[in-house]
C-alpha cells in the first residue's frame, strides 16, 4: 500500500491533459457553430471540458487516500508480444501466411520462455495448420500459405 | 389477438432461419468456443469475441450474431465448470458459484454440482428467452415513438449506469466512457464531412476501426498482462464421472424455488443497462442466503447457492439482448461489440431492426434455444473433455491468441498497417491496465459516441437549441432524472471511497472486475 492512490492520481492527470488538448484542438481548428446548428467542433469541445472535470474528480480525492502500488510493467512480455506482431506485419505479404505464423509463435513464446524449443516448434506447426485451415479453407480468405519472394518483390516495395 | 398471431408467425420465421444449415453450424461453433473459453484459464468471452470480430466481416449478419451470441452465453456455462472445480471463476458472472460450488467439489460432489449448474443454466436461459420473446415486440412498439431527445437520454443513462455500477471507481469509469466517445468521434463529421482528429492520416477518415480497438485493448493488452499472472488449474479427470452426476431427491427439492427466483433476478437485471449477470448472480445468492431456514449451510456446499446464481446469470445473458436488439442500446461491453458487428454490416440498430430485418431478429432469438440445447449436450456428456482442457497452461494459449489477432486484423483490409495499429493500441491498453483504467466502458462509449452526438445535434436542431428539451419530454425527463441520480451517487461515492481493492491481482480474465461492489455475501 502507498500513502496516496497514485494509480488514480496519474489516471486523473492523464484525463485532464487529454480533455484539455481535445477541447483546445476542437475549439481552435473546427467550427463550433451555435447550439441550434452545432458545428463539428461543439460536441468534442464540450466533451473535452467534461473530461477535464472528471479528471479532477478522479485525481483530487486520490491525494487523500491510500492506494495500491502500481504494478511493475512486464517489459519482457511487452517487448516480445510487440515484436511478434511487428514480425507478422512485415512478413505476411513478403513470405506468406505460414512463415508469418511461425514467426509470431517463435517470437511470442520468448515472452515468458516456459515453452522449450521443441514445444515451440510443435506449437508453430500446429498453429500454422490451424490458421491456414480456419482462415484460408473454412472462411475462404485469400491468404497464400507461401508466397515466392522473387515474384512479389515489387509488391513489397 | 393480433399480437399473438404475429408472434407465432415471427417465431416460425425465426425457427426457419435458425435451422438453416449455416446458422446451425455457426451456432454450434459459437457455443462450443464459448464453453471452451469459459473453461479455459486466461481467456474470457470478451477476448474471444474480439478475436471473432474480424471473422464476422466474412459472414452474413445473422450468422455473425448467432455465433457471437453463442460464445457469450456458452462462456457462462463453461465458466461455472472452472468455478466449481478450481474455485476460480471462468467468467465474472460465475464468480459467486465458487462460494458453494467449490465446497461441493471438495466433498466429492463435483459431478452433481456440474450437472445441476448446467440444468440451472438451461432453466435460467429458457426463462430469459421467453421473456425476450414476449416483451421485445411491446418494447419496439413503444420505442417507435421515441425522438432524438429520448435516444440521447437513453444512451446517456446506459453509459452512465454501465460505467459507474459495474466498475471499481465510478468517476474513473465515466471518464473512460468519455475517452471512448472521443475516440468514436475520430473521422469525418457525419453532417459536414469535416475530418476530426485525423491528423492528416487518410486511414483515419472512416474512424478508428472497431476491430482494432477491441483487439488491441482486449486481445493484445490482455495477453501482455496475463502472461505472468495466469496459472493453469489441475483437476484429476477421474473424479468427474457421468454416473456420479445423478442428484439426490433432496437436491432437486432444494433447487426448485432457487431456480425460479434466480431466473427472475437474472431476467430483470439482465435487461437493465449496467447491471447484468454479475450483479444478478450476487443478488440471487444473497437473497437465497437471507431467506434460507439455515443460512449456515451456505458457503459449505449448499446446492441452493449454486442453483440460484447460475439460473440468474444465464437468464441475464439472454435478456441483455432485449435493449440491444430492440432499442439499439447496449447494456454492457459484450452487447456493444454485438452492435459493432451489426454496424459493420451496415445494419442500423434500433427499434426498426425488428421490422426491417425480421429474419435477423427472430432467427437470432430462436438460435438461443438451439444453442442452449446444444450446450446441455456439450456440458453434460462431454464434461470429461472440459476437465482436461482446464489444465492447458497459458503459455500454450497466448501465442494462438496473438496469431488470431494478427491474421484477423490483417484479413479485414489486407493491410499490415492495421496490425501495427493494433499493436500500438495494445501497448496503450497495457498502460491503462497498469493504471487500473478499465477498457470495457471505453468500448461502450466508443460504440455509442457517434450515435449520441448525432441524436444530440438533431434534438438541438428540433428544439432550437433549448437544452431543457431533455427534461420537458416525459420519457427523456425520467431517463435524465435517473442519469443525474446516478451522477449524484458517483459524486458522493467519489469523495467517500476510502480505498479500492488492488487491481484484480489473481484475475482470470479481462472483464473480471475486482469483486463487484454489490451485496456482501
Amino acid at each position: 500500500m502507498l500513502t496516496r492512490d497514485y494509480q488514480d492520481i496519474i489516471a486523473g492527470i492523464l484525463m485532464v491533459l487529454m480533455g484539455g488538448s481535445v477541447a483546445g484542438w476542437a475549439y481552435n481548428f473546427y467550427p463550433l457553430g451555435s447550439v441550434t446548428h452545432m458545428g463539428p467542433g461543439m460536441f468534442p469541445a464540450a466533451l473535452g471540458v467534461l473530461l477535464v472535470l472528471i479528471g479532477v474528480l478522479v485525481a483530487l480525492p486520490a491525494f487523500y487516500r491510500a492506494g495500491p502500488a502500481i504494478p511493475m510493467p512486464d517489459f519482457r512480455a511487452f517487448f516480445f508480444v510487440g515484436l511478434a506482431l511487428t514480425m507478422f506485419a512485415m512478413t505476411i505479404r513478403w513470405l506468406g501466411l505460414v512463415p508469418a505464423i511461425v514467426l509470431v509463435t517463435m517470437v511470442s513464446v520468448l515472452a515468458d520462455n516456459k515453452l522449450g524449443i521443441i514445444g515451440s516448434i510443435i506449437l508453430a506447426i500446429g498453429l500454422s495448420i490451424t490458421g491456414w485451415l480456419i482462415f484460408s479453407v473454412a472462411l475462404g480468405i485469400p491468404l497464400q500459405p507461401f508466397t515466392q519472394v522473387w515474384e512479389n518483390w515489387m509488391f513489397w516495395l | 389477438m393480433n399480437y399473438f398471431e404475429g408472434l407465432v408467425d415471427n417465431l416460425a420465421l425465426g425457427l426457419d432461419t435458425a435451422l438453416s444449415l449455416s446458422n446451425l453450424y455457426y451456432c454450434f461453433f459459437g457455443v462450443l468456443l464459448g464453453t471452451f473459453v469459459g473453461v479455459l484459464p486466461g481467456i474470457g468471452s470478451l477476448v474471444a469475441l474480439s478475436l471473432l470480430l474480424p471473422i464476422t466481416f466474412h459472414l452474413q449478419p445473422t450468422e455473425a450474431i448467432v455465433m457471437l451470441a453463442g460464445v457469450y452465453y456458452g462462456s457462462t456455462y463453461g465458466g461455472s465448470t472452472a468455478s466449481i472445480l478450481l474455485n476460480l471463476p471462468g467468467t465474472p458472472s460465475t464468480a459467486v458459484t465458487c462460494l458453494d460450488g467449490y465446497p461441493m467439489a471438495q466433498k466429492g460432489r463435483a459431478s452433481v454440482a456440474l450437472f445441476m449448474t448446467t440444468i440451472a443454466s438451461f432453466f435460467g436461459a429458457t426463462v430469459g428467452i421467453l421473456i425476450m420473446t414476449l416483451f421485445s415486440p411491446l418494447i419496439v412498439a413503444f420505442a417507435l415513438s421515441f425522438g432524438p431527445a429520448e435516444y440521447f437520454a437513453m444512451m446517456a443513462l446506459g453509459l452512465v449506469a454501465a460505467s459507474s455500477i459495474s466498475t471499481g471507481s465510478p468517476a474513473k469509469g465515466i471518464g473512460m466512457v468519455v475517452i471512448g466517445v472521443l475516440l468514436g468521434l475520430v473521422g469525418s463529421d457525419l453532417e459536414t464531412g469535416q475530418p476530426r482528429f485525423t491528423f492528416g492520416i487518410p486511414e483515419l477518415f472512416d474512424g478508428v476501426p472497431l476491430v482494432a480497438v477491441a483487439m488491441g485493448l482486449f486481445g493484445v493488452a490482455e495477453v501482455i498482462y496475463s502472461i505472468r499472472v495466469v496459472k493453469p488449474g489441475h483437476v484429476d479427470p477421474k473424479t468427474i464421472r457421468l454416473s456420479a452426476m445423478v442428484p439426490t431427491r433432496e437436491d432437486w427439492q432444494r433447487s426448485r424455488m432457487p431456480l425460479v427466483r434466480g431466473a427472475a433476478f437474472g431476467s430483470f437485471f439482465g435487461a437493465l443497462p449496467g447491471t447484468g449477470g454479475v450483479i444478478a448472480s450476487f443478488m440471487a445468492y444473497a437473497v437465497e442466503k437471507k431467506i434460507a431456514k439455515d443460512p449456515t449451510r451456505f458457503g459449505k456446499g449448499a446446492i441452493e447457492g449454486i442453483m440460484a446464481p447460475e439460473s440468474a446469470n444465464n437468464a441475464a445473458d439472454q435478456t441483455a439482448f432485449i435493449p440491444t436488439l430492440t432499442l439499439g442500446i447496449p447494456g454492457n461491453v459484450v452487447m456493444a461489440l454485438m452492435l459493432g458487428a451489426l454496424t459493420i454490416h451496415g445494419i442500423v440498430p434500433g427499434p426498426q431492426l425488428m421490422t426491417k430485418e425480421p429474419e435477423l431478429f427472430w432467427g437470432v432469438l430462436m438460435s438461443f434455444w438451439i444453442g442452449n440445447l446444444l450446450l446441455l449436450i456439450i456440458n453434460i456428456p462431454l464434461i470429461g473433455l472440459w476437465v482436461r482442457i482446464l489444465a492447458i497452461p497459458y503459455h500454450w494459449l497466448y501465442p494462438a491468441v496473438l496469431m488470431f489477432v494478427a491474421i484477423g486484423v490483417y484479413s479485414v483490409n489486407n493491410s499490415p498497417v492495421d496490425v501495427m495499429i493494433v499493436m500500438v493500441l495494445g501497448a496503450i491498453g497495457y498502460g491503462m491496465r497498469l493504471l487500473d483504467m478499465q477498457p470495457a466502458p471505453l468500448i461502450l462509449g466508443y460504440v455509442l459516441g457517434p450515435l449520441m452526438e448525432e441524436n444530440f445535434r438533431r434534438a438541438m436542431l428540433i428544439a432550437r437549441g433549448d437544452m431543457l428539451v431533455f427534461f420537458q419530454r416525459p420519457i427523456s425527463g425520467v431517463l435524465m432524472a435517473l442519469t443525474f441520480a446516478i451522477i449524484g451517487y458517483v459524486l458522493y461515492a467519489n469523495f467517500t471511497l476510502k480505498r479500492r481493492k488492488p487491481a484484480a491481482a489473481a484475475g482470470k480474465t479481462a472483464e473480471q472486475p475486482a469483486v463487484p461492489p454489490t451485496p456482501t455475501v
